[in-house]
């Protein structure tokens, strides 16, 4: 409550000097493809310390005292704009800058705002540009942002090649994947060794570690906010790569020139054509293949209103086809559907508005059989939500964001369906579905960015959250064994249970001078829905679950200071970190828990907390001819749950302790760019038996502790070239090589005990690797 | 084009095959616990409990016997034996017979701690039909066991087939159920074999209880090797000994069923 009030303070503090004020507004454009900029930055020569960046739509907002000032406006690899205006009534300038052609990373002149790392009090984020992004080296020949992101530090993958990240500790369900606001359930294609995300149709990546603010809730972790393009609103142009993998193709261009533009991309991978190659006879039929759809067009009603509809499908199939036995056909498909539609609104130079519907959708199908004597299984989850958030430009000193969401989420834990003809096939398999579960999740926020004084910049918001389980279902409740002890059935729409949540967010910035600064922030967030899997990737059967009477809101508490220093003008950036997490009914598993079609499931899961803190270390060059990043994170991840190793501690699995990411672009000139990867991380922490004993006259392993043990070390070089064959305004060709750990060091993927073949008698420690020196070729082209 | 375009595809595969080698893990030394393998049943003695110790995980299959401990077998009816070393580390009873429906414990005294453990004999449930039917390979022979779920009470059974030949069968010549989605329905286990005329196979159905039943669900989860991808933490299976007791203690109800190869 006392930090409501001060809000209200600095709201009424700063109102006191608004005289004779007049606002400059607009939004700022690629010159080339109207495509809007995301992050830019508005400098005031006059004002050293006062700027603004552009929203998600690139919109911006600056209310000074009358008088004539010197505007810079800046975006990172475009040409700066330098702008006097006099500023005597409210002033619309939409700025177009004009990206810069020799090379994306030559040396800037510094300005002032270059330095916002440091003086924006929002800490423990990273923002890639994909751009920046497209030639670090990556498997397949497959640039994949969550591979990408895990070489920041404080996010981890913890198996090889795996798109699954974990952020300062938290879990794979604590990540709050928005790709151009709805929520992707499921960002794995392949069991995550490629990710969702085509970058082809990905104009912007931003994750949140910490500091998390408050227009985002409903996970605890952290935040990755992923914006598509918007499309090309000039000219029409193809874009496109053919790899050993998969190939892309993207599509773009006007609606109505300068005023709309739309934009549709698609990749599809081949593994099934080699399936067709090389498969024994019985799989020739067989399919195995994933594809990526992105769709989005956007139109300006008028100077005020701007409407944006983008979408995405994207689905894995995998078909075994028995040839000589029908019944024994087996199918898994599995992906994720979003649609959103947004509407930006300006009500005036200073308050904009953004109102969204969005869809999402993720499910999971097994089918089993054909023809007549088919039976199919369904799982996933389905979300309508409706979304208004407000931007406030007040003052140069304040910039208020307020709004609220509504979602209505449908989990599916289990649906079968039988083919109607089919006798063959028990009809109890039908008692076997199992009811759908609804839920509705509301969110309303409130936060203010204030420049309290040229030293200190605070960005102080709330979140109330409120989640309530409906009806129709049956609730059940366990006895201490897990046995059903009682059930109560509850009618459609009649709320089961309801929880809330007062979620303060903090962010402090004290700026030192222009090139250092401390910060502190502290975030407390309710997550009201749980994925359950006990697997180490993400699998596509895995189930989300929402909070209930038995099962409580995940609650997680961050705290984290850093010390923020920029060198040679901006040149570098470097960073300190430390943050301590802690992680309330957190969800463990009993032993040989059964999490898929179960209609009990709750009584399968355990509750305990968990705890992480670490230190992060990151310098980044960025601009000049070598630039790149170095990172060393220092972590631990605890947990702690009655049922297991009788209530003590025990490292989770991502408990990662060393950490270290360098990641290196070299352009040699305007034909060659070089770049490499080096990472190394402790193995992450894993169960292997210590004992054994016999049963039955069998031999069984003996577990002693709870992930007490280590996987070896992994480390990893990758290194890429990229080769520009043709670079104009109009056309673009590139070939991409790439070798992906190129001193093939055996990484372990998974450690098997074992019978020896040659000793009955006694166990071994077998170690799987997977990829070891793993070039690919990619050609990329546009016109 | 397509033909080079292939020799790639394939040429990449087979430089990202994934490759297995031994290694060596330094894993942790353990102090031997205490393993029970005790049961009684409907049919008539001798029960036997037997006790093992546990050993290192790099050790030989060879798992000490444990002799010289006190056990005692009681029931809920004031009938009780305290059992007999017969051979090192095997355990039985001579006079005690088991009944349906009577809850049952063991009592172990072993170098000085105790063990207990309860377990309840569920009724029988008798085996309608054991048939063997000719596979469409014509190579083998399939074996359908058949019996109906009593209705309206939760059963869980482990089904087990044995014949002269034990090599006759895969490795899931013993299954455990749970009538959990099939409640008063008629249940039928089909097992592959190899036999050949003239064989006779034996199916023993056993109706358990259900800290049994998660004993033996749960017991999978650690067979013979763990693996450390893709699945659950590998932990120990759920134990009705207490006391840091390994293994299970198993009132059970047997109904058997031959059939002979023709």
């Amino acid at each position: 409550m006392r930090f409501i009030t001060t809000i209200i303070f600095f709201l009424f503090a700063c109102s006191s000097f608004a005289q004779n004020k007049f606002t400059i507004s607009g939004t700022m454009r690629d010159s080339k493809t109207g495509e809007s900029m995301i992050g830019a930055v508005i400098g005031v020569k006059e004002l050293p310390g006062t700027g603004v960046i552009t929203n998600g739509y690139g919109f911006y907002s600056l209310s000074l005292a009358e008088g004539k000032y010197a505007f810079t406006y800046r975006y990172t690899g475009y040409e700066q704009k330098d702008t006097v205006i006099d500023l005597r009534k409210n002033v619309v300038l939409n700025i177009d800058l004009e990206e810069k052609l020799i090379s994306l990373h030559e040396v800037e002149i510094s300005s002032e705002a270059a330095n916002k790392n440091v003086t924006s009090p929002q800490m423990s984020v990273q923002k890639l540009n994909v751009k920046e992004i497209s030639s670090i080296p990556v498997f397949l020949g497959e640039r994949d942002i969550l591979k990408t992101i895990q070489l920041l530090p404080g996010i981890k993958g913890i198996t090889e090649g795996n798109s699954g990240f974990y952020v300062r500790g938290g879990g794979l369900d604590q990540n709050l994947i928005l790709l151009d606001e709805a929520n992707v359930y499921n960002p794995a294609h392949l069991l995550g060794f490629f990710s969702i995300f085509n970058s082809d149709a990905i104009k912007d990546v931003t994750i949140y570690k910490g500091g998390i603010p408050a227009e985002y809730g409903g996970r605890i972790s952290s935040v990755l906010d992923i914006k598509m393009n918007d499309g090309d609103n000039k000219k029409f142009k193809t874009t496109g790569g053919i790899g050993l993998i998969a190939s892309r193709l993207t599509f773009e261009g006007p609606i109505v020139k300068n005023k709309g533009s739309f934009m549709v991309s698609a990749r599809r991978t081949y593994a099934d054509l080699f399936l067709k190659i090389v498969g024994p006879a019985e799989v020739k039929n067989s399919q195995l293949y994933f594809y990526d759809l992105n769709a989005k067009g956007n139109y300006e009603l008028g100077a005020k209103d701007r409407i944006f509809l983008s979408s995405y499908l994207g689905r894995d199939n995998f078909t075994f086809v028995n040839n000589t036995n029908s019944n024994r056909n087996f199918g898994i498909d599995w992906g994720n559907t979003t649609v959103t539609l947004r509407e930006n609104h300006l009500f005036n130079s200073k308050l904009f508005l953004n109102s969204s519907f969005i869809y999402s959708n993720y499910s999971n199908n097994i089918t089993l059989g054909s023809g007549d004597a088919q039976f199919q299984v369904t799982t996933g989850i389905r979300d309508f939500s409706l979304k208004e958030g407000f931007e406030y430009f007040m003052n140069p000193k304040n910039m208020l964001k307020f709004g609220a969401e509504v979602t209505f989420h449908t989990y599916r834990p289990g649906e079968v369906t039988i083919n109607s003809s089919s006798a063959s096939i028990r009809p109890s398999l039908l008692n076997r579905t199992i009811e759908r579960k609804h839920a509705l999740e509301n969110g309303f926020y409130f936060s203010d960015e204030v420049a309290v004084s040229p030293k200190i910049n605070i960005t102080a918001g709330v979140r109330y959250s409120l989640f309530t389980d409906l009806g129709a279902g049956t609730v059940y409740s366990y006895d201490a064994e897990g046995n059903v002890s009682d059930s109560t059935i509850y009618s459609t729409n009649q709320s089961i249970k309801t929880y809330s949540g007062i979620e303060p967010r903090v962010t402090f910035a004290y700026v030192i001078n222009e090139k250092s600064s401390v910060k502190a922030s502290y975030n407390h967030i309710n997550q009201y829905m749980h994925l359950l899997s006990n697997a180490t990737a993400e699998t596509p059967v895995d189930l989300w679950i929402p909070s209930s009477p038995l099962v409580k809101p995940q609650i997680g508490d961050q705290e984290a200071i850093g010390y923020f220093r920029n060198f040679k003008q901006n040149m570098y950036e470097s960073s300190v970190e430390i943050y301590y997490k802690n992680m309330q009914n957190q969800i463990d598993y009993k032993p040989g828990a059964d999490l898929r079609f179960n209609k009990t499931v709750e009584s399968q899961l355990l509750f305990g907390k968990g705890w992480a803190y670490g230190v992060e270390f990151f310098l980044k060059k960025k601009y000049g001819k070598l630039n790149g990043w170095l990172g060393y994170t220092y972590s631990r991840t605890l947990r702690e749950f009655d049922g297991i190793d009788n209530g003590s501690s025990f490292p989770a699995r991502q408990d990662v302790i060393h950490d270290v990411s360098v990641v290196g672009i070299y352009d040699y000139n305007k034909k060659w760019t070089f770049s490499a990867a080096w990472v190394y991380y402790t193995g992450s922490a894993v169960t292997f038996p210590s004992g054994k004993y016999t049963i039955d006259g069998r031999v069984y392993s003996l577990i002693t502790q709870r992930n007490g043990y280590r996987m070896p070390p992994y480390h990893r070089l990758d290194v890429g070239v990229t080769l520009t064959t043709k670079k104009t305004a109009k056309r673009e060709a590139s070939w991409n090589f790439s070798v992906y750990n190129v001193y093939a060091r055996e990484n372990a993927f998974s450690i098997s005990f074992e019978k020896d073949p040659n000793d009955p008698t006694k166990t071994q420690a077998i170690q799987l690797s997977l990829f070891r020196f793993v070039p690919a070729i990619t050609y990329n082209f546009k016109f | 084009m397509i033909k080079t375009v292939n020799r790639l595809i394939i040429a990449m595969a087979v430089m990202i095959t994934s490759c297995e080698k031994v290694i060596n893990i330094d894993l942790n030394t353990t102090d031997p616990k205490l393993v029970v393998e005790a049961n009684i049943t409907n049919l008539p003695g001798h029960y036997t409990v037997s006790l093992t110790h546990t050993v290192n995980y790099y050790d030989p299959n060879v798992f000490p016997t444990v002799s010289g401990a006190s056990i005692v077998i009681y029931d809920n009816a004031g009938n009780s034996e305290t059992l007999t070393e017969f051979s090192p580390g095997n355990y039985r009873t001579n006079l005690l017979q088991g009944v349906e429906g009577r809850a049952y414990s063991v009592k172990i005294l072993s170098s000085g701690n105790e063990y207990h453990a309860t377990s309840t004999m569920p009724f029988h449930v008798s085996i309608d039909s054991l048939n063997l039917e000719r596979n469409d390979r014509g190579n083998g022979y399939r074996l359908i066991c058949k019996f109906l779920d009593p209705q309206g009470i939760s059963n869980f059974y482990k089904l087990q087939i044995s014949s002269n030949d034990i090599a006759a069968f895969d490795s899931t010549s013993i299954r455990i159920v749970a009538d959990g989605f099939a409640d008063g329905q008629e249940l039928s286990l089909t097992y592959r074999t190899r036999l050949v005329p003239g064989d006779s196979v034996t199916a023993m159905l056993e109706c358990i209880d259900k800290p049994v039943y998660d004993f033996y669900r749960t017991l999978t989860n650690v067979e013979g090797g763990v693996r450390s991808f893709l699945s659950a933490p590998p932990s120990n299976p759920i134990t009705n000994i207490n006391n840091g007791g390994f293994g299970y203690f198993s009132a059970h109800s047997v109904s058997l069923k031959t059939v002979v190869v023709q």
